[in-house]
């Protein structure tokens, strides 16, 4: 029931590395069985990548009791709800209770005895299984990074879960339950420097590694160093972003549902002679209801954020019950997204979000942030830190991209009238159609278009493209070249007639997620091509500085 | 910014075309499509008690003919080419797409050929990249020693890059 704890291959390409396959030798060949002592120093100064060096550890000896725990509490309420129903209760039920529990201990015990994990070489190895024995390998420079969760409650005795992230699909490729936070803490560090290690070797093998366009050699090793720059969330700007920063479904509904009242308020009043007031107040308390809830979420999650900058990677550190930890490799960062909305920017705030390839832990929302909420000044120079090439200045599509969305919105409005002038006549509603509301709508269409106009905006700098777009909620992606994955130039018919373009550096964000390219929208046709030709004429002078690769035995490494 | 645009191609008469069987594969196609839409028109004018026999017969040509003229658009607008540096395509009637793809971007290359393709003697090449949008890059209508050489060749020029981190 179990086995599919460590998640199923969802990896692109070498999924043969890390398939399952049966071994046949349990741990018990293996010569370090015990909770892997190997080599824990974590020097990779001698001796490093042999793969005969094994170092295998095992799960938190409490691992088989919670997790018999938390399968036992659904087992047990299932049962409780099969037999309450039938009226058998007590006398049954214990016993049931009992060797349902004792049998699920007793296969728990025996996969987290025989589970192992780590690393072998320059692969992450699990090893698992009570019936079938599946052993995977994932080569490290798949690994995209280790993030470690404390679970609340249980991280007060120090029991922590380890994930273990890989570029592509959706899922965690591997969950370790439960792991000691020493435990954690020096595999994930072990991974790290290991990681390093492999490509600095990579790096030494090729000729001009320095000319490589990389971030430079990254020094391998310094456990304790301490982190260039710390950013902590201040108490007002959590409250601030738990305020105003809903999930977009709820604050569609809130905003929604106040919009709603107030055209009724405006346009029919008469509708509360039939709707008794006290649905309105329920109603109004629902939404409030919904938005605290949804506000106490935001601010446990990103309660007592840290960002912590290193020179080879940055950590982030937040969540009041549930501590969530990520340490993102500079080089994994694919592009870094600046958000902002009306009201933030007339605080002067503004969020700042980090997009990898792969999948982000604790992503409730589809917003994961690195810093929820800041002052923009400090969030814009974390931002030129993480993913170089500082914006000064965002040019604006052409004027004529306004005149498109003018033109668009005066449909919509021109829909709205025309449905309220043909409501009377099909049904038996009386709708009062105010002859100020045509120009209100005019006024609003024009006043739309101008908005969405205005906070669209591009630019380029030697290292990297921005794009910037939405008045709601505004998302400005700044995204170095060598991230860009390929380049699309899209124009729709209606783009043609006004002779625009819509560009795109598409980069290697997660799957559907989040939006981590920027998309520059509406911009002129002739310098949508120009900056498609620049696009890719940045990659083809990294592509020239780039060493031919060196036959060496591990040249499966490569990709990640 | 004309110093950018040397060693690319943007000439359609530079770039590839694809094959022309691919035309009448992709009328087969769409005519199913057609043949839907006729179906749906019909059993309108039957249902509104309208002549079905001249709305039937006139939404099927109709069709038909659109059918066959945006599938020869979309063929004449087809191009690709694969350049020093990257694979560069350019497709698309009603939204045209031009996308870039670097070669030290290239994850791997596909050939596939499908029933339909198998029977026109056709073959398509799939090349991936980690981008988020990277299965765009499809190139169909080739000829399958085409498609192959096409593969071969990009997975050469990939394979110059394969010691690089690009994600």
């Amino acid at each position: 029931m179990t086995d599919d704890d460590t998640g199923t291959d969802s990896g692109t390409g070498s999924s043969g590395d890390t398939g399952s396959r049966d071994t046949g030798d349990g741990p018990e060949t293996g010569p370090d069985t015990d909770a892997g002592v190997a080599d824990r120093d974590g020097d990779t100064g001698t001796g490093h990548g042999d793969a005969d060096r094994r170092e295998m550890h095992m799960l938190h000896p409490l691992s088989a009791v919670i997790r018999t725990l938390m399968t036992g509490t659904a087992v047990g309420l299932g049962l409780a709800y099969l037999f309450l129903g039938g009226n058998f209760v007590d006398l049954l039920l214990i016993p049931i209770l009992a060797v349902a529990l004792a049998g699920t201990y007793v296969y728990q015990h025996m996969y987290v005895q025989r589970f192992r994990y780590g690393l072998v070489g320059d692969e992450v190895e699990i090893t698992s299984g009570v019936l079938s024995r599946r052993e995977r390998r994932i080569p490290l420079h798949r690994v995209q990074n280790i993030d470690i969760r404390r679970p609340f409650i249980l991280s007060w005795f120090g029991i922590n879960e380890l994930h273990i992230e890989t570029a592509g699909g959706g899922e965690t490729e591997v969950s370790l339950r439960y792991v000691s936070y020493e435990d954690a803490e020096q595999f994930q560090e072990r991974i790290r420097t290991e990681k390093n290690r492999a490509e600095q070797e990579d790096q030494d093998l090729s000729v001009d590694a320095a000319d490589t366009g990389r971030d430079g050699p990254v020094v391998p090793e310094r456990r304790d160093e301490t982190p260039v720059r710390t950013t902590e969330l201040s108490l007002g700007h959590l409250v601030v972003y738990s305020i105003f920063s809903l999930t977009r479904g709820r604050s569609t509904l809130v905003m929604g549902v106040g919009a709603g009242m107030l055209g009724m308020v405006l346009y029919a009043p008469a509708i509360f002679e039939i709707v008794p007031p006290f649905t309105v107040v329920t109603g109004l308390f629902f939404v409030a209801l919904l938005w605290g809830q949804g506000a106490f979420q935001r601010f446990t999650q990103y309660h007592d954020t840290v960002l912590e900058e290193y020179d080879d990677r940055i950590r982030i550190e937040h969540g009041m019950f549930t501590r969530h930890e990520r340490t993102l490799p500079r080089e994994k960062i694919q592009s870094v997204t600046l958000i902002d909305d009306p009201v933030t920017r007339l605080l002067g705030l503004a969020g700042l979000r980090v997009n990898t390839a792969g999948y982000a832990p604790g992503e409730e929302s589809k917003e994961y942030r690195a810093l929820p909420l800041t002052e923009r000044d400090v969030a814009v120079d974390t931002m030129n830190r993480i993913m170089p090439g500082e914006v000064t200045d965002w040019d604006s599509p052409p004027v004529r991209a306004r005149r498109r969305y003018t033109v668009r919105f005066l449909i919509v409005a021109a829909g709205l009238l025309s449905v309220l002038a043909v409501v009377p006549r099909v049904a038996d509603v009386p709708v009062y159609l105010h002859p100020a509301l045509p120009p209100i709508l005019l006024g609003v269409a024009m006043a739309a278009a101008h908005l969405r106009w205005k906070h669209l905006g591009y630019a380029t700098t030697d290292e990297s493209i921005s794009a910037r777009s939405g008045f709601w909620h505004r998302e400005a992606v700044v995204v170095v070249y060598r991230r860009v994955q390929d380049v699309i130039q899209s124009e729709t018919i209606l783009q043609r007639r006004w002779n625009l373009a819509t560009l795109t550096p598409d980069t290697a964000g997660s799957y559907g997620l989040t939006r981590s390219n920027p998309d520059l929208i509406d911009i002129d046709r002739e310098t949508s091509e120009e900056l498609r030709a620049l696009v890719r004429e940045k990659i083809r002078g990294e592509q020239k500085a780039m060493p031919e690769p060196v036959d060496d035995t591990r040249g499966k490494r490569g990709r990640g | 910014m004309g110093p950018y645009l040397y060693g690319m191609s943007d000439n359609m008469d530079d770039m590839e075309e694809l094959d022309r069987t691919v035309i009448t594969l992709w009328v087969l196609l769409g005519s199913i499509s057609a043949v839907i839409a006729t179906a749906v028109a019909g059993g309108a004018a039957f249902y509104l008690a309208l002549p079905f026999v001249p709305i039937a017969g006139g939404a099927f040509v109709l069709l038909m003919l659109v059918n066959a003229a945006y599938q020869l658009r979309r063929y004449q607008i087809w191009r690709f080419s694969v350049d020093d540096d990257a694979l560069y395509l350019k497709r698309g009637v009603i939204t045209r797409r031009k996308s870039v793809v670097p070669f030290s971007r290239i994850q791997h290359v596909d050939t596939n050929r499908n029933p339909w393709e198998r029977l026109f003697g056709l073959a398509s090449v799939v090349v991936y990249t980690a981008g988020s949008r990277g299965s765009d890059a499809v190139i169909p209508g080739l000829r399958p020693e085409r498609a192959e050489e096409l593969q071969s060749s990009l997975r050469r020029q990939a394979n110059r890059f394969r010691g690089a981190d690009t994600v």
